[in-house]
């Protein structure tokens, strides 16, 4: 390698540091690499350095692993090697969020009681939407074709479905629906005999044979639903990644942030649909961003990852743990991985200051499981 | 009122108008796709008015051209025409419809309140265009037009390796599930050229370091690089995606040298909206290639978060 030369970092390549190591987002190839944090505070910290004097600061083997280092980040093109004059041409990249919606995310449970298209139609007002229709009973094939056809000339970005098994709907049907109304995203049907997932098709078509629908299945965290974008990881650097800009609707016309919460905004029947919108209630999860949730702010997934309000480690506490997140940022490990204990083993929770990580213990744990 | 005028499938179009509703101003759409079922347009001495489907346009605060035109149904009639008279009716009244369209046009362009302009658009000229950057002190490859292969041999000897590229817009050709794109590509063996060919442009194949990409819209100019050179598939037109492992594109800075040179080339050119081509080579000079009025700006927008939806969004409702 050429180390007489400076280097900068692609703008879309995004370190972030978490308690024991650090990641580099990779927004345009959407992946993640791990790092340790020593490198990190150099790509923070030496931008103007050429790669030998950087090299130079360290001695013997520490030397030689700083150079691969740099090789590292040389063949995944993370860096790019060149003069003095050409680091100032390559600039950050702007870190802001902007979104010409305030309603994007609406979800509806299907009930014969109110007119889903009627209520779309004055959500739209608000934003594109990405909309998620969830069906609890059999619903014939022609009510559903007759809500596709009454959604045709709604604002909206994307549609999923999810419906329970029938036998009536075949794969045939399926084509031609999905040809007729191409803002499909996906349709998933639960409770079905067989397990299938197209997940690569257009819209994605998935059978599964679970109850997809029941509380149990909402609020996981895992890297399965990591989102490595621009969009996402600058909405999560200011808003709730999960709650921001959403709506919901529960089969008894009840508005809600999220359908597993109690809290509800009134009735769509009745409730002025501008003022809970803008109500500060209403918009009281989407401020609460990663860096101020517990043990998340220390994680170094935590602006691509998701996030949950409803199921929190800490109910009485707001800016608690995702209660389903499986992962302990103290000592990098995943529940499945060996080596693994909890978060609440590597530190105390209380009331007031939320969780304090033990930070002697923690050392004394990673010693153990990743030497000096 | 803001006018848009552009294609049914553009999707800049619907990010714009997003913003437009978002920051509650009333625009009106016109699609190339869809033909205009009403026209008024009536001239006196006091005032002109445009009346488009009952609409008003020549009361537009500001107009968008951003592709397309303003299209109308032009009757035809199948019957016997031996002396070719309904083919020149036809041809007849399509030159009417254009001088309407052309005026619309012009109107538009009253007290500066267009964005994108459709005459100059369909009036771009690439070899023109690269004249008048030279004039503008703007590098350019070595560029010829031949029909034999002995110019092209000579050329070949004085530059090396060549790049060949439409003169004009290339068409994107569908056939069944496959698109067919004219992309810029290399030039190779030209021994086995014929002595004579279709005249055609060549160029001196820059040795490039990245590329550049640049939307402006008026006096703002926003780029990005784009880093392809360690991938052949994209070595000669970045468009050409590799989806594995994309191209790096991110935010650039254009130094105000070339920047100044790029505005003046574009005053000349009398285009306040569109994207430029560039490349830098490996001694870091700047090369124009060319520039599209109506070009693609999201593969801009998004990977540098510029929001340029939101920009030219803003730029409609501040014209007065």
């Amino acid at each position: 390698m050429e180390q007489n030369s400076y280097y900068f970092l692609f703008a879309n390549c995004i370190p972030v540091r978490g308690y024991t190591r650090a990641i580099i987002c990779d927004l345009t190839r959407k992946t993640i690499d791990f790092i340790p944090i020593q490198l990190f505070n150099i790509l923070i910290e030496s931008k103007k350095n050429k790669i030998k004097d950087i090299v130079q600061r360290y001695k013997g083997d520490e030397k030689e692993i700083m150079s691969e280092y740099f090789d590292f980040l040389l063949e995944n093109e993370y860096i790019y090697l060149c003069d003095k004059d050409t680091l100032k041409k390559f600039p950050p990249l702007s870190k802001s969020w902007q979104s010409p919606n305030h309603i994007s995310s609406l979800i509806i449970e299907y009930s014969e009681n109110f007119c889903i298209p009627e209520i779309i139609r004055n959500i739209e007002e608000y934003g594109k939407l990405e909309i998620q229709i969830r069906f609890f009973t059999k619903t014939p094939i022609n009510t559903i074709l007759k809500l596709l056809s009454e959604l045709s000339n709604r604002r909206i970005c994307s549609l999923e479905l999810i419906i329970p098994f029938s036998n009536e709907i075949q794969d045939k049907t399926l084509e031609k629906i999905c040809l007729d109304y191409q803002f499909i995203s996906k349709f998933i049907f639960y409770n079905t005999p067989k397990e299938n997932i197209k997940d690569h098709s257009t819209p994605s078509i998935i059978y599964t044979h679970q109850n997809i629908l029941s509380e149990s299945h909402c609020g996981f965290i895992s890297p399965h639903y990591f989102n490595i974008s621009i969009d996402s990881f600058t909405e999560s650097l200011y808003y709730n990644n999960c709650l921001n800009q959403k709506l919901c609707i529960n089969k008894d016309g009840e508005i809600k942030n999220c359908l597993n919460m109690d809290r509800s905004y009134g009735s769509i029947h009745k409730a002025n649909l501008e003022k809970i919108i803008f109500s500060k209630e209403f918009n009281l999860y989407n401020k609460i961003k990663k860096d101020s949730i517990d043990v998340c702010k220390e994680c170094e997934f935590r602006y691509i990852c998701s996030d949950c309000r409803t199921f929190i480690k800490y109910p009485e506490n707001i800016y608690s743990q995702p209660a389903k997140c499986t992962y302990n940022p103290y000592i990098a490990k995943w529940e499945d991985e060996e080596g693994y204990v909890s978060v609440e083993e590597c530190g105390t929770y209380s009331k007031n200051k939320g969780f304090v990580v033990d930070v002697k213990k923690v050392e004394a744990l990673n010693l153990e499981l990743w030497g000096g | 009122m803001i006018t848009i005028i552009t294609e049914a499938t553009d999707n800049s179009t619907n990010g714009v108008i997003d913003w437009l509703k978002f920051f509650k101003k009333d625009f009106i759409r016109i699609n190339y796709e869809d033909y205009i079922s009403k026209i008024k347009i009536e001239l006196d001495n006091q005032d002109s008015n445009i009346l488009l489907n009952d609409i008003d346009v020549s009361k537009s605060n500001a107009v968008w051209y951003r592709r397309g035109t303003i299209n109308f149904q032009v009757p035809t009639k199948k019957v016997e025409d031996k002396y070719k008279i309904n083919e020149k009716i036809s041809s007849h009244l399509n030159k009417e419809l254009s001088k309407i369209r052309d005026y619309i046009h012009k109107n538009f362009d009253y007290n500066n309140k267009s964005i994108g302009n459709y005459e100059v658009a369909i009036n771009t000229n690439k070899l023109y265009i690269l004249d008048q950057a030279k004039k503008n002190k703007l590098k350019i490859p070595p560029t010829l037009i031949t029909d034999n292969r002995d110019d092209l041999e000579i050329f070949y000897k004085k530059h090396g390796a060549l790049i060949t590229k439409a003169i004009s817009e290339a068409p994107l050709l569908s056939i069944e599930n496959h698109v067919a794109y004219f992309y810029t590509s290399e030039v190779a063996d030209i021994s086995n050229f014929p002595k004579m060919f279709f005249p055609s442009l060549f160029q001196k194949k820059i040795e490039k370091a990245y590329e550049v990409r640049v939307f402006f819209i008026k006096n703002k100019y926003y780029s990005m690089a784009i880093f392809s050179q360690n991938d052949s598939a994209t070595s000669a037109d970045f468009r050409n995606y590799n989806t594995q492992k994309p191209n790096r594109t991110v935010p650039y800075k254009l130094p105000s040298v070339v920047k100044k040179r790029l505005k003046n080339l574009m005053k000349d050119l009398k285009i306040n909206t569109g994207s430029i081509d560039l490349l830098v080579d490996k001694n870091n000079d700047f090369f124009f290639l060319e520039v599209n009025p109506v070009g693609q700006y999201g593969m801009v927008s998004y990977p540098c978060n510029y929001n340029l939806d939101k920009i030219i969004a803003k730029e409609l409702t501040k014209i007065k």
